[in-house]
């Protein structure tokens, strides 16, 4: 008996061995096929035949049949609110195409990444934002990558974008900016979506008017104003400051000029390096002076935004130029929270410097977003979406939403909502994006004039007039270069972006006599000619 | 019944066949193979990653050498030889030399001072004689290794801020004008250095003390009663014991001196300071990213491996013939 337990133990055991062997031999072979798995297999897409259209459509762009009813498309965003296929405006798309949307949202920073893996690898979504310029998805444009608005055939499935863009005579002259150079146009243009200001001076109006401060009209008495703050305020900085190369090639055109390093004269139609206007020099030794004598603050080179809140909440700055939208942020967390900061704080708009002339916002701008061209009837149903948006409805969906579903109408007067029915207290853009997926940066292209963009707290209605009160001037157009040309463009306007903004943070630090500068200037006119040549056309 | 424990038992174990030798008297491979079965199994995922990962990729590197354009594909878009290199070292030769010069630099700088006094740290930490505070100063010097590079960066920047910096707090406190530390080159690379001392100096001692730990304590106390000082121990015993491992961890980041990552200094330079802080990997980002001008930085990437591999190689070699302890 004890002979034989031995041997069924043994074999018992063997066999344990054996089963143990084949487990181990299976999960191998599971780990090393699932390496493989992981590869990526091209699926079969259909070609369309865009000479035909073949569904039925309304004058809004609406799909009247079920063409794309077996359609999902993948359309991905760029935002720091929670996008999802849920929200209104892609269930409104949905219905009005017949297709399905999935949403697919990135933080901006990770969006950056996957576009370009995607990109690179040619795997685009159906529906994306570029990251990269627009001369260099223009190149790939022309080789089939994306669906060309100049097509005759799109334009025919595209009536609202043809009367909207291509066909208005007031963007005629923008377009070609933003043409490759095979004559295609790849990124869906936006236009007249700007208010007139969006940027500019502000400043802190309870302090001004406490310490009889007059309003500075140019230069010299803001750079006065400055220093009189600075005597009333000695722990203070008078001017707060953050990406202060945003803030030059915004107040370069108070004194003359519209971009510091690539900047363009409309009269002559002509590039020319910004930094060798002599308003660059007058510009430049303000913001030095201001340096200093501690007028300006120190941190200013290395601040976020968010800086330029904690610098007028605490006394520390009282002036800085920045998106108008944040002195309505600042008046509303003041009233919100009393206590946090002085008494009666206010922030309002303040005047233009130098020669009062603002920074105009162009009409036309491109969103960035294209549509994959090789991905069959998907690409079909992006450009009905498209079409849609394009039209009177499809703005108003896209920007305000729906009476009855975003806002209602009480006593004449729009009153958002939230999803949840109760009353949205603060309808903004951002509010609106985040509840219902309206105005993402990248696939508004035609804004209501009604929408809260344009419904302007008492802040931002005094910045739309005072804004233009002295006159705008334009700032620089499109890029375009001839591509034969592009590696030579690429590495001098790489040198030319960075050594600009050297040299601008260095002449407030150290501050440069007006030989030294011109002196550098006769070296950039030597160092960038090649450069310039190419964008006038002339290399 | 007698077990056969023997491993050199000239009759074969029960179920195995006798192994064929070939005319040296060893086994030939398939044979070992068969026998190893298992384990060649057991290594195959392992084997297959890095085939597919690591080896394959390197077909990507004739990115360096076509004019890439992923709609087109690698096999239709144009070659163009070495264009993207001449445009590198010879178009581009000033940037070239410049993004060299700051690249060793940043690369030297940060090896050089994370390196020996990761070391250091060890040793003291080593010399701690209290269990709990030694674990104590461990942990908290370990802390940081969780901490992501933005949170690092913003927290130096705070640090050495003019208005509000804890540093110039001190400098005015002594007397002196606050410093804009981000402003200047020096400054850049003291902070560069620093946070990455401090970021990485409790991961990279963990490695130093489990070597130390090896180490036999005989050989102190047998020291200390020969009248060894502390430092005399460290010198003569403990560095020896660990000499092997520092030489290892020599070779295994000696790349660091030219591949510098972008992140940290993407993060923490402003624009006062661009042309002294440009490296590779910087331009690598600005173009190849944000511009899609894949093959060019590729070819930069590649001209960098490169000189890490040359690097690795001369440095291994010196290594094997000197001390005997190489990777390879």
């Amino acid at each position: 008996m004890p002979f034989l337990l031995e041997r069924v133990i043994r074999i018992i055991k063997e066999e344990e061995i054996k089963m143990k062997k084949l487990i181990a031999l299976l999960l191998v072979m599971v780990m090393t096929m699932g390496i493989f798995a992981g590869c990526t297999q091209n699926t079969t897409i259909t070609p369309v035949d865009w000479d035909e259209l073949p569904y039925e459509m309304d004058e809004t762009g609406r799909v009247l049949d079920d063409y794309f009813k077996d359609v999902e498309i993948e359309w991905w965003f760029s935002s720091s609110y929670g996008l999802n296929s849920d929200m209104y405006l892609f269930k409104k798309l949905e219905e009005v195409i017949g297709c399905k949307i999935k949403v697919v949202r990135y933080d901006a920073e990770t969006y950056r990444v996957k576009v370009n893996t995607a990109l690179q690898t040619n795997s685009l979504p159906d529906m994306c934002a570029m990251i990269i310029e627009y001369p260099v998805f223009n190149v790939y444009g022309d080789q089939g990558a994306f669906v060309n608005f100049m097509d005759p055939n799109i334009q025919s499935r595209m009536p609202n974008y043809m009367n909207k863009i291509l066909n208005n005579p007031d963007c005629q002259e923008y377009i070609n900016f933003y043409k490759s150079e095979g004559g295609g146009l790849y990124g869906l243009l936006r236009w007249d979506c700007e208010r007139t200001v969006n940027f500019g001076w502000m400043y802190r109006e309870d302090i001004f008017t406490k310490n009889n401060i007059p309003m500075w009209t140019d230069s010299e008495s803001f750079l006065a104003t400055m220093r009189q703050l600075k005597k009333l305020y000695p722990e203070s900085y008078p001017m707060g400051g953050a990406a202060m190369d945003s803030v030059w090639n915004r107040v370069c055109t108070n004194y003359g000029f519209n971009s510091v390093d690539k900047a363009y004269d409309w009269d002559t139609k002509t590039w020319f390096l910004g930094a060798t206007h002599e308003g660059y020099f007058e510009m430049m030794t303000l913001f030095q002076t201001m340096y200093d004598e501690g007028l300006l603050d120190p941190d200013c080179f290395t601040n976020g935004t968010n800086h330029l809140d904690e610098g007028v909440f605490n006394n520390i700055n009282f002036v800085y130029n920045s998106w108008i939208g944040r002195m309505s942020v600042e008046n509303t967390y003041a009233q919100t929270s009393p206590g946090s900061v002085d008494e009666g704080f206010h922030m309002a708009y303040a005047a233009e410097i130098g020669n009062g002339i603002a920074k105009g916002l162009g009409k036309m701008a491109m969103t960035g977003t294209v549509i994959n061209a090789q991905t069959g009837k998907n690409a079909e149903a992006c450009v009905a979406i498209y079409n849609y948006l394009y039209s009177d409805e499809g703005t108003q969906v896209m920007t305000m939403g729906e009476e009855g579903v975003t806002f209602d109408t009480v006593d004449g007067k729009r009153v958002y909502k939230n999803p949840d029915g109760s009353v949205m207290a603060n309808p903004t853009i951002q509010t609106l994006e985040e509840k219902y997926g309206l105005w993402n940066g990248s696939s508004y292209v035609l804004a209501s004039k009604d929408s809260p963009y344009f419904t302007f707290t008492p802040e931002e209605q005094d910045a739309q007039e005072k804004g233009i009160k002295g006159g705008t001037m334009a700032g620089a157009p499109a890029l375009t270069i001839d591509q034969d040309y592009a590696d030579e463009y690429n590495d001098l306007n790489n040198m030319l972006v960075n050594e600009i903004k050297e040299y601008s943070m260095k002449f407030i630090k150290e501050g440069y006599s007006k030989a030294e500068w011109q002196a550098k200037c006769a070296e950039w006119e030597q160092t960038y000619a090649d450069l310039f040549a190419i964008l006038n056309g002339t290399y | 019944m007698s077990k056969n424990t023997s491993v050199q038992s000239a009759e074969p174990a029960k179920g195995r066949r006798l192994e064929k030798r070939n005319a040296k008297g060893g086994t030939s491979f398939l044979h070992r193979l068969w026998s190893q079965r298992e384990l060649w199994l057991m290594l195959l995922p392992g084997i297959a990653y890095y085939i597919i990962f690591h080896y394959l990729p390197m077909y990507g590197l004739r990115l360096a050498f076509i004019n890439y354009s992923p709609i087109l594909g690698y096999d239709r878009s144009p070659w163009v030889g070495f264009a993207n290199f001449e445009r590198l070292f010879v178009k581009n030769y000033n940037l070239f030399i410049t993004m060299l010069k700051n690249t060793l630099l940043t690369g030297l700088l940060s090896f050089g001072t994370t390196f020996p006094l990761t070391i250091l740290f060890s040793l003291v930490l080593n010399e701690i004689r209290q269990p709990k505070v030694k674990k104590a100063y461990q942990t908290i010097s370990y802390l940081p290794t969780f901490l992501s590079m933005v949170i690092i960066c913003s927290i130096f920047i705070e640090l050495f801020s003019v208005k509000n910096g804890l540093v110039n707090k001190v400098i005015e406190w002594f007397g002196y004008e606050p410093i804009s530390f981000m402003l200047e080159p020096w400054g850049y690379y003291l902070v560069y250095t620093l946070s990455g001392l401090w970021a990485a100096i409790g991961n990279g001692a963990i490695i130093y003390l489990s070597a130390l730990s090896g180490v036999d304590q005989e050989m102190y106390e047998a020291a200390e009663i020969d009248g060894c000082s502390r430092l005399k121990r460290i010198w003569h015993i403990t560095l020896p014991a660990i000499a092997p491992t520092v030489i290892t961890m020599f070779l295994l980041n000696i790349g660091s001196l030219i591949k510098v990552g972008a992140d940290k200094s993407l993060l923490l330079r402003t624009d006062a300071i661009i042309s002294d802080v440009y490296m590779f990997s910087t331009y690598v980002y600005d173009n190849g990213i944000a511009k899609g001008q894949v093959s060019y930085t590729a070819a930069v990437g590649f001209f960098e491996s490169v000189v890490c591999g040359i690097l690795l190689l001369t440095f291994n070699y010196i290594a094997r013939k000197r001390t005997g302890t190489s990777i390879w």
